[in-house]
């Protein structure tokens, strides 16, 4: 049985990586090579535990969302094998750079780690007992109600980092950027098409105005951060100004993203690869050709694929 | 008049769900729409309501093709945006109606609608998304399965909402696998099977006595040998 569920699950990577394309997967082979590349260099020059440390965050994080435990507790499969063989291929990367520098021991603590993750039971779960009203929000972005109930806990984690350590030159900038990778979690989620129809306008009038007020609100969202930075080091203004700019761009992705893949009623979990690619090719310059390539690129197609939508509203 | 002609629709090649369908639908009626499971109905709702462009001109509304903003879709299954109340749901489909009064149609329906739409109940989320589509208010309304998973006294309400759409000049399209919860609302009676619209019954001083015979006489039938042999 947990044969054919691994054979399941890699038909269904299969099927995920067919839907991003054979460049786009070679694309991503070739970054898999170089992450190991990139780790196996970290583990030799600094300390192991910190990779230990992030494999064992990303697994438990992993575990600990998962929503397919009642379904394997039904057809009553060995869960902990299970997951410990999903968790072991998960953290390959960081077993081959292990053993690349021979470094035995963090091997045997990373595969305790995997066994450690397998066989927890418990689901950590945040809770918050009365949730929150955003009367301020509008109603054309109702992505932000859900996205910063789900993401509150961690939102507020990294703002109250930043304003606790923003003497620190380069904490409020490195906030920014974590801050611009969760905000694009708010529109994994497509919504039924009702909810795109309700506006009554034509694809591209109706993309722009998401654009407008995604971009409008994600700005306020961080403005204090900014404000407080540009107080502290004036003469580093370039560095906020940086930041922000990626910022910007990557929330600009995130919505053409959303509507260039856009289904009614499902989740885009892949557009995650995208947004990291994107984010990528302004760290590794000779990237950023294409990430400017396919931004316009989904621009384009985020209208083409609204307007089978929205054909009426033209 | 609505007029659906010679609509042809597949999802794949050479598996037609419908095939050369006609239907004819007067305006300002309530119409029923029965079939078997996977017959074609949501399908049928799914063309009109416009989620293929390609079918945009086998459906003509006044002698037009039938746009998106003149018909508004409550689905089977209702998907709800995760982490939102039911409020604010209601508030996203009334954006462009100012004068759909929530707490006014809420008094009919008691939502708590101050919680999460995660934590309603089934027939709860039905009255909700039912709400939705009136605020979206449009005159022509596609309701597939409106009756499913709700209570016997919300079955009451939501006819009684139908026949005053009705008469402020709606249009209402029902389908239902259920005849009995037609019978009693409805101005006609389609019955889809073979991907067409195989016939239309009228109202008539009996109900709609004809269209049950019609139908479960073949149902039982049938259906009584398969038992049998299965029994045996």
């Amino acid at each position: 049985m947990i044969i054919r569920l691994l054979i399941l699950n890699l038909k269904r990577f299969w099927r995920l990586l067919c839907e991003i394309g054979i460049f786009r997967f070679l694309f991503l082979l070739a970054l898999f090579a170089y992450a190991i590349f990139f780790l196996y260099r970290i583990i030799f020059l600094y300390n192991p535990l910190y990779s230990l440390a992030a494999n064992a965050i990303i697994l438990f994080g992993i575990h600990n969302s998962r929503k397919d435990k009642d379904f394997l507790s039904i057809i009553k499969i060995n869960k902990p094998l299970l997951f410990t063989i999903e968790y072991f291929i998960i953290s390959l990367p960081f077993i081959i750079s292990f053993m690349l520098t021979k470094n035995w021991f963090a091997v045997a603590v990373l595969l305790f780690s995997i066994f450690l993750i397998s066989i927890t039971k418990r689901t950590l779960k945040l809770k918050i007992s009365k949730h929150l009203e955003y009367p301020f929000i509008s109603q054309k972005l109702f992505e932000w109600y859900s996205g910063i109930r789900y993401n509150l806990p961690y939102l507020f984690f990294i703002y109250l980092i930043a304003l606790v350590f923003c003497i620190h030159l380069y904490i409020i900038p490195i906030s920014i950027l974590l801050l611009s990778l969760i905000l694009p979690s708010f529109f994994i989620r497509t919504e039924p098409i009702s909810f795109i129809d309700v506006f009554q306008l034509s694809s591209k009038k109706f993309l722009n105005m998401k654009l407008k007020y995604h971009l409008l609100y994600s700005f306020l969202f961080i403005l204090p951060l900014i404000i407080i930075f540009c107080i502290i080091h004036p003469s580093n203004i370039i560095i906020v100004l940086i930041s922000y700019i990626l910022y910007f761009l990557v929330q600009l992705y995130s919505i053409i993203l959303k509507y260039a893949f856009y289904t009614p009623n499902s989740t885009s979990e892949h557009n995650y690869i995208f947004i990291f690619l994107f984010f990528i090719g302004f760290i590794v310059p000779f990237l950023l050709p294409i990430s400017i390539y396919f931004f316009i690129k989904f621009y384009n197609k985020a209208i083409n694929n609204l307007n089978n939508f929205l054909y009426d509203y033209d | 008049m609505i007029t659906i002609k010679d609509l042809n629709f597949s999802y794949a090649k050479n598996e037609l769900i419908l095939d050369k369908l006609c239907w004819e639908i007067e305006t300002s009626n309530i119409h029923g729409l029965v079939g078997l499971n996977g017959a074609g109905k949501t399908t049928l709702f799914h063309i009109m309501y416009g989620f293929y462009k390609e079918s945009k001109n086998s459906i003509l509304y006044k002698k037009l093709p039938l746009s998106k903003k003149d018909i508004s879709l409550l689905e089977t299954e209702n998907f709800f945006y995760s982490k939102i109340t039911g409020l604010e749901y209601l508030r996203i489909f009334s954006v462009n109606n100012s004068s759909f009064n929530i707490n006014l149609w809420n008094d009919i329906f008691n939502l708590p609608l101050k919680k999460y739409i995660s934590t309603y109940s089934s027939g709860m989320k039905k009255k909700l998304a039912f709400l939705g589509n009136l605020a979206l208010d449009r005159s022509i309304m596609l309701l597939d399965e409106p009756f499913n998973g709700v209570d016997i006294e919300t079955v009451q309400k939501l006819k009684l909402i139908i026949k005053k759409l009705k008469e402020k000049g709606k249009t209402i399209i029902i389908s239902s696998h259920i005849l009995e919860t037609l019978t009693s609302i409805c101005d006609t009676i389609s019955y889809i099977e073979d991907k067409k619209v195989k016939f239309k019954a009228f109202k008539d001083n009996d109900g709609f006595k004809n269209i049950e015979t019609k139908i479960f006489d073949v149902f039982d039938k049938t259906n009584e040998d398969k038992i049998n042999s299965a029994l045996t």
